[in-house]
């Protein structure tokens, strides 16, 4: 229906696919986009992640958490590049009915089982932050690891969502009503992720794009920027 | 050169690219760096992608672009030159 390519974002989906899923997001709060990732830049971005460091990291806004999160490397540069699009921005837009999205900001995070990594209710409000998004790039399939959204006042809990197909992703509503969290992984496969939030501000096209478009003689021109980082974002 | 002799460069599959309005940004997964081309430059690297050799890309871009052919293939010389220095693209045979 969308899949993120080498060459871009694709879109395929019928009025009838997207109806669904906005009554999906409607009831439940969240939808599921199986293979989001492409196969072939699924396995790329994995081998890269597999060379990269992982780091212990409690989020303190969050009462009690704790999992490792990859250090700033190419599988994060790329996955930074590749969910920051306008057409994804707008597949978004249209089913969740939110609001004007510029960037996607997000972590690769990983928790093993039995290590004590762990999550806690919360709600992630705040910085602009729209919609909350988390992409699988787990090479087995774990056990648990699951999304429950509950409503912040009764407790009561209204969806699950289980996201334990590599390359799918997990759209979820952020809303001061709710709350979610991820359940602990059990088994022995560990969950890698790259979780965030489709943010109204700051428009990143603009940060990856210093040229503007010239009415100069022809010429080809290349510029190097570096690698991508958080800051791109800023 | 690039009009009489046909070259098949091939982008590095490791690199990721989308178009941002007339410019298009690559992104290397080899190095973690990435790299905005100009209109022109955009367009060579989308033809170029899209599997045509140079000799092809040279073709299409005179018959869309107002440059003589002289121009062209030092421009395109010079460009692919650069891409192959950064690792972006590589001989195709």
């Amino acid at each position: 229906m969308i899949q993120v390519t080498r060459r871009g974002t694709e879109f395929s989906g019928s009025t009838e696919v997207m109806g669904a899923l906005r009554d999906q997001f409607e009831r439940r709060h969240y939808f599921v986009l199986p293979g989001l990732l492409e196969t072939e830049l699924l396995d790329l971005i994995q081998r890269q992640i597999d060379r990269g460091e992982f780091r212990e990291r409690v989020h303190e806004r969050i009462d009690s958490n704790k999992e490792l999160c990859l250090s700033e490397s190419a599988a994060f540069g790329a996955l930074l590049f590749l969910m920051n699009d306008e057409k994804l921005f707008q597949f978004i837009q249209d089913i969740t009915q939110c609001a004007r999205i510029d960037c996607f900001e997000g972590r690769v995070y990983r928790v093993n089982p039995g290590d004590g990594h762990h999550d806690s209710w919360h709600n992630d409000i705040g910085e602009g932050r729209v919609v909350g998004m988390s992409l699988n790039l787990s090479r087995e399939v774990y056990s648990g690891g699951v999304l429950q959204i509950r409503n912040r006042e009764s407790e009561a809990l209204i969806s699950e969502a289980a996201n334990t197909g590599s390359g799918d992703a997990v759209v979820f509503r952020l809303s001061r009503d709710l709350q979610h969290r991820i359940t602990e992984v059990e088994g022995s496969a560990s969950k890698t992720a790259f979780a965030g939030w489709f943010r109204a501000q700051p428009n990143v096209s603009s940060s990856l794009k210093e040229s503007q478009a010239e009415d100069a003689p022809f010429s080809f021109r290349i510029k190097s920027r570096g690698s991508i980082t958080v800051d791109h974002l800023y | 050169m690039l009009a009489k002799d046909s070259v098949h460069m091939k982008p590095n599959p490791n690199v990721l690219f989308k178009r941002l309005g007339e410019e298009m940004v690559l992104f290397n997964l080899d190095t973690d760096h990435f790299y905005e081309l100009n209109g022109p430059a955009a367009r060579f690297w989308e033809l170029l992608s899209a599997g045509h050799d140079t000799a092809e890309v040279s073709e299409r871009m005179l018959d869309e672009y107002e440059v003589d052919r002289d121009q062209l293939a030092s421009e395109a010389d010079a460009l692919l030159a650069s891409l192959q220095q950064e690792g972006l693209v590589s001989s195709g045979e």
